[in-house]
């Protein structure tokens, strides 16, 4: 199993906190989420405090799909470093949580609410200095 | 709590000033609502600054061109809704009774292009600019309600048609529906014509007590409400209503309490229009409409001039322009100039309650950072 957090963590730069990731042997991606043990409010990025009602008792939860697409947006200006235009827009996650990210490799006509989407890693900014940056990603689910 | 009363107003003409720096623009709309007020600069207990671009003790810089210092003098950011907060600090200043005088002045300097990104706003680094932020907003509004793309079109004719009557906007030109569908897609469902332009301005307001407010030659406006809240966490998933649309919607609730009215009550309002989307939703958020029926409000002329409810008789931040610190401040000069009947051809008649609403500040999680609203009455 690999996180390419393990990567960012070693660099000196700030980073966006988008939040970390697991791959596993199967090419399944798992969002690292965490779950509140007081009041059951599943959040993605991490949050040690609950961010529903404060309680510091969370423990980390793998959020995995398929996701249902709720309403996305077609991106046509944006600051240099991605491919437009560029697709972003939220997927639900079984009625618990909604998670922004990029849609890759989806039509036009496929984009629809209710649409379902597989997470997966790409390659999502190229910074300043050409370095490819990656983030957790959604594609229409494959039948 | 002591009644507050704004006394006098100023602003600059909005536009581009590529050549000029604050300290050479704000300090005219602080001297004109100085000379407005008829108070005498000495009055002045206090001094409250709105700026997101404009670096370290701004105010300090602008009134020292002035020679207007020695008393305290406050720099507030909160991004779209700094103005507001600073008039809100204000407010609470004179209502306590520490001051009697108090200036409030928003200004700003934007960079061209898109407003760049907090650092820790990470929903921006997977391509939610700010503009893509409202978008996801309106494609919501769109599934839910039917909102359609020409009645989103129609509240940037309609900004633009007021704009065209304002001296002081940025852009003072008609558009039409057609010309705004075919500008160019920044995110869709929203083209160019229907997200601000990058302004630089400055605004100014002196505000003070009943007391004062009796001696001083305009007709005195009195702060009914001054409302500042901050985003919290909702669940849309859970069926909660989105942070961004709750948070307007608790601001608009304690400001109607405070000022003891319904909106049913407001004449004419400037509400936060950075997008097009964003003047449709606070409606609904405000209580001008139910829930869904913002489009229908614009399309039929309510929000128009010579509508029942004008909304945004400046021009809004889609013509008059959006120096964002500049913006809430500017809103409240617009509109406690309707209420003196001294807005010209763009005069709303027999104004006697205005609302001024802004929110802004992108921040993943709570939606968005800061809301004001004000509720303004002669």
């Amino acid at each position: 199993m690999t996180t390419k957090t393990e990567k960012v963590e070693a660099s000196t730069k700030i980073r966006p906190r988008i939040g970390r990731w697991e791959v596993d042997d199967h090419n399944e991606v798992a969002l690292l989420g965490t779950r509140c043990a007081a009041c059951g409010e599943v959040a993605f990025p991490e949050h040690q405090i609950c961010v529903n009602c404060g309680s510091e008792s969370t423990e980390v939860v793998r959020i995995k799909g398929p996701a249902t697409l709720r309403n996305y947006t077609i991106v046509h200006q944006l600051p240099p470093g991605y491919e437009r235009p560029w697709v972003v827009g939220y997927g639900e996650f079984d009625g618990q949580l909604s998670v922004l990210a990029p849609i890759v490799a989806a039509s036009r006509d496929e984009l629809h609410e209710g649409l379902s989407l597989s997470l997966c890693v790409g390659v999502t900014k190229v910074d300043d200095d050409g370095e490819e940056m990656y983030s957790y990603q959604f594609t229409p689910t494959k039948a | 709590m002591r009644e507050v009363f704004v006394i006098g107003s100023g602003m600059i003409p909005f536009g581009r000033f590529p050549q000029l720096m604050l300290e050479d623009f704000a300090g005219k709309a602080v001297s004109e609502a100085l000379s407005d007020s008829g108070v005498d600069r000495k009055q002045i207990g206090m001094a409250v600054f709105s700026t997101s671009n404009g670096g370290r003790v701004a105010g300090q810089r602008v009134l020292r061109e002035l020679s207007l210092t020695g008393m305290p003098i406050v720099n507030v950011e909160n991004a779209c809704a700094g103005g507001g907060t600073s008039l809100h600090v204000g407010w609470m200043a004179v209502a306590s009774g520490l001051h009697d005088v108090v200036l409030v002045v928003g200004m700003e300097k934007m960079e061209k292009g898109l407003i760049p990104p907090n650092p820790g706003e990470y929903e921006s680094f997977l391509g939610k600019t700010l503009p893509a932020k409202y978008a996801l907003r309106a494609s919501k509004h769109m599934q839910r309600y039917g909102l359609t793309k020409e009645q989103l079109a129609m509240v940037s004719v309609k900004n633009h048609r007021a704009g065209a009557l304002n001296p002081n906007a940025h852009y003072q030109e008609e558009v039409t529906l057609e010309q705004v569908l075919l500008s160019r897609p920044v995110a869709e469902p929203l083209t160019l014509l229907q997200c601000c332009p990058t302004t630089d301005g400055a605004a100014a307001l002196i505000i003070a007590s009943a007391e004062v407010a009796r001696r001083v030659g305009q007709k005195p406006v009195r702060i009914a409400a001054s409302v500042l809240k901050s985003g919290i966490y909702r669940n849309p998933a859970k069926g909660q209503s989105a942070s961004d649309d709750d948070l307007a919607e608790r601001a608009g609730l304690a400001a109607y309490e405070m000022a003891g009215m319904q909106p049913s009550d407001v004449n004419v309002a400037e509400v936060h229009d950075a997008f097009t989307i964003g003047e449709i939703l606070a409606y609904e958020n405000l209580g001008f409409c139910p829930r869904g029926e913002g489009g229908r409000l614009v399309e039929e002329g309510v929000t128009s001039l010579g509508g029942r409810l004008p909304v945004n008789p400046s021009g809004g931040r889609l013509s008059l322009g959006h120096p964002l610190g500049a913006t809430g401040v500017a809103q409240v000069v617009e509109l406690s100039r309707q209420l003196q009947a001294r807005s010209g051809a763009r005069q709303v008649g027999g104004a006697k309650t205005a609302l001024a609403h802004v929110q802004g500040g992108s921040t993943p999680g709570i939606g968005t950072g800061a809301a004001t609203v004000h509720i303004l009455t002669v």
